[in-house]
């Protein structure tokens, strides 16, 4: 063979490969390849000097006049028990304000059942919002906390329950766990005391979720004709420098759970939203 | 006395499976291993079009990625080197368009004389060097293989072509047996492997005067790795092709069952490209454990680029690590050996060399406990894809529908230690061995082998503290 014939098919061939590579990059599939650049949804947290009295209630007329940010949800897929269904809720509706001493958050969204009990084989709704504790938040990811340290608010309806009307947990799920003589002793045993509908949490991956030392986050859950709407509320700056999240003005990064009763959404099964961008005044 | 390994088989124990006529016509036939080689063609152009198709999805659902990163490699490490040795290279498509441009034929023999430029090798490149650097720096885009379907496709793509170029330029498989990327490893692990190629009688080879396993005849071509099939004792370097097989007239050649690691007593060609192989592969196996199986995700960012600056930490960290800082360290405990045995006159490089080789009974060991990390969390996708290759929707096999189903990954990390310990044993058997074969006299061999224990030891409790914690 000639050197000028084995330098001819090398030559073709090199460029029917990259020829080749070319269409892999911009095709897919045998369409043209794009990729929307994902929009992070800034939300305003405006200065509004007035105060919440959650025992109260959620003052819906005082939320009225705050601009919402609607947030689009996912399912999330990939953590066993597998969903029953895959379709997401659709969206939550988002407002948050500050009056200097407290910052408030709003959560609206659609849902045709109450579920206010934890029972055997029986769930309640929920919502949260996570918070990334490191200066540089990786990209938000399917699992809550995934990717570096978050603090995570999360409201329990069958919390906001025993909380606000005061009433004892449901003991049917655990039945097994609760000491008949709990009210002899002189520490508790087992029962459990409801101090917030709000669980005040820490995480750094997937099943580190960890209460926090200090429980700072208050909450109430209103239902009707439908529709949860849910305020949170905490101090603006937290207890702990650490392991709490502060907001000072600027930006910061939050994300949205959403947790379905009635469809037996709980722990890993719930719908949630990319990050979503505050921009605290 | 028979040298006995665990005390228990001897080491010069073997069993000739083409005793068996079946398997003698088998071998002898020019159907194979042709009919292997043209059905993984099949797979391959599936994989290649998975691949280029495939485009952005994901990888857990991507025929290609799952095919050649779970399956092809697992097999490659449960079975196919630790039992067949390069059975791999058998059945390897990737040199089958070179040979067809060489020989002007898939099938029959057309002549002595091969087509091509037929240039030899450069011979300053006659070693593993070259197949150690493009092995790690296939590495360092090992985050992209795994989730990029065309990553996998370029990767493939280019070997192949290079393989191609390479016949085109050079002599028979010289892409093979010092480019491949996949070649190098499995040469230095079929050290340990249960099967051998091997001449029968050496009086017969030695009156046949026309060395036709080499020079090749009308029934079989000369051995396409180049090597002498009349007088080879390791397995490193024969891509079991089983030419010599088809041309040797005596049927003088055999295919044997042996027990593991013989080859690693075989003092011939030992060189530092082996020795920094077995470095390579051990420091390779390290920084995938940490990127892939490990909790810590600052370093799956830096492998899969997610930063330039990342990356080019995770390279250069890498690099190190594998390169210089394992090889740093085994000098060290090389040193010890030398001071601890006293024998002055064994040179340093002959001691870090021979006992070099301890380090693939482990490195294998390793390589397969990682890869059981692979295939017990991973292996139920491969059900998903046989149905629906190219994610058109298609339900060949009806298991499309299986749902990701990890498998024991319960016990993993004890598996792994387990599958370990074991071949920690051999590593420490033949490092015995090794040590006999290393120093002139029994007392030197035992001090100059503590210093190497030690480091086996090290090795394998670190790897240990990673499986399970």
């Amino acid at each position: 063979m000639k050197k000028s014939t084995a330098f001819l098919i090398a030559v073709i061939l090199i460029a029917a490969f990259a020829g080749l590579i070319y269409y892999g990059v911009t095709n897919s599939r045998g369409t043209p390849v794009k990729i929307e650049k994902i929009v992070t949804p800034l939300a305003e947290v405006p200065f509004i000097a007035q105060d919440i009295d959650l025992a109260q209630g959620i003052s819906p007329e005082l939320w009225q006049g705050i601009k919402p940010q609607e947030i689009k949800l996912m399912y999330q897929v990939t953590v066993l028990p597998w969903p029953k269904i895959k379709a997401g809720l659709g969206e939550v509706t988002f407002k948050a304000f500050h009056n200097k001493e407290n910052i408030y958050f709003y959560l609206s969204w659609p849902d045709n059942t109450e579920d206010r009990f934890h029972e055997t084989a029986v769930w309640p709704d929920a919502g949260a919002i996570m918070f990334p504790l490191e200066k540089k938040a990786q990209p938000h990811t399917i699992m809550m906390g995934f990717l570096g340290r978050v603090n995570i608010w999360q409201w329990k309806a069958n919390q906001d329950r025993e909380y606000w009307k005061n009433e004892s947990p449901q003991t049917n799920a655990y039945v097994d766990f609760y000491y008949p003589f709990e009210e002899q002793e002189l520490f508790p045993v087992s029962k459990h005391v409801t101090k917030s509908a709000v669980n005040d949490l820490l995480a750094i991956r997937v099943g580190t979720i960890t209460p926090k030392d200090n429980q700072e986050v208050m909450g109430k859950g209103v239902w009707e004709n439908g529709v949860w709407s849910i305020v949170l509320k905490r101090p603006l700056e937290a207890l702990e420098a650490e392991n709490g999240v502060n907001f000072a003005a600027g930006k910061k990064l939050a994300a949205l759970a959403i947790w379905n009763g009635s469809q037996e959404d709980r722990g890993g099964r719930k719908s949630i939203s990319d990050w979503v961008e505050l921009n605290i005044q | 006395m028979a040298d006995k390994l665990f005390g228990l088989i001897d080491l010069n124990w073997r069993f000739e499976l083409t005793k068996f006529k079946l398997i003698r016509n088998l071998f002898k036939s020019r159907w194979f291993p042709l009919l292997a080689i043209i059905f993984n063609l099949f797979i391959f152009v599936i994989i290649l079009i998975s691949g280029l198709i495939g485009g952005f999805s994901a990888g857990n659902y991507n025929f290609g990625i799952m095919i050649v990163w779970i399956l092809w490699w697992v097999m490659l490490m449960f079975i196919l080197v630790p039992i067949f040795s390069r059975a791999w290279c058998l059945m390897c498509p990737f040199p089958v368009f070179s040979d067809w441009l060489q020989r002007g034929a898939l099938f029959v023999v057309t002549g002595l004389k091969l087509k091509g430029l037929g240039l030899k090798w450069p011979k300053a490149l006659k070693n593993m060097w070259v197949m150690n650097i493009l092995f790690l720096v296939t590495t360092f885009f090992s985050g992209f293989f795994t989730v990029r379907p065309l990553a996998t496709f370029i990767l493939l793509g280019g070997i192949i072509l290079l393989a191609f170029l390479i016949g085109l330029v050079f002599e028979k498989r010289s892409f093979c047996l010092y480019v491949c990327p996949v070649s190098g490893f499995q040469g230095l692990y079929s050290q340990f492997a249960m099967a051998e190629v091997r001449r029968k009688d050496p009086e017969i080879c030695k009156n046949h005067k026309v060395k036709t396993c080499y020079v090749g005849n009308e029934c079989g071509y000369g051995c396409p790795w180049m090597l002498t099939p009349f007088n080879f004792t390791k397995n490193t370097y024969c891509g079991m092709c089983l030419e010599c097989f088809k041309s040797c007239p005596h049927d003088n050649m055999a295919f044997n069952l042996r027990p593991p690691g013989v080859d690693l007593l075989v003092d011939e060609k030992r060189g530092l490209d082996e020795a920094w192989k077995a470095f390579i592969m051990l420091g390779i196996a390290m920084v995938f454990f940490l990127t892939m199986q490990g909790p810590w995700g600052f370093l799956k960012d830096w492998v899969r680029g997610t930063s330039l600056k990342g990356y080019l930490t995770f390279i250069s960290l890498h690099t190190a690590f594998s390169l210089l800082i394992v090889p740093a360290i085994f000098l060290v405990f090389s040193y010890l050996s030398k001071s601890f045995s006293g024998a002055k006159e064994v040179s340093l490089k002959k001691i870090f060399t021979n006992f070099s080789y301890t380090l693939v009974p482990l490195g294998l060991g390793v390589w397969i406990a990682f890869s059981v990390g692979i295939v017990l969390p991973n292996g139920s996708y491969i059900l998903h894809i046989i149905s629906d290759p190219f994610a058109w929707g298609w339900n060949l096999f009806g298991t499309r529908s299986v749902p990701w189903t990890p498998v024991f990954t319960g016990a993993l990390g004890h598996l792994q230690g387990a599958v370990l310990i074991v071949f920690y044993l051999f590593s420490l058997a033949y490092g015995a061995r090794l040590s006999r074969q290393t120093y002139p006299t029994e007392e030197q061999a035992k001090r100059g082998w503590i210093p190497i224990l030690i480091f086996l030891t090290l090795a394998t409790l670190a790897f240990l503290w990673l499986y399970i914690g």
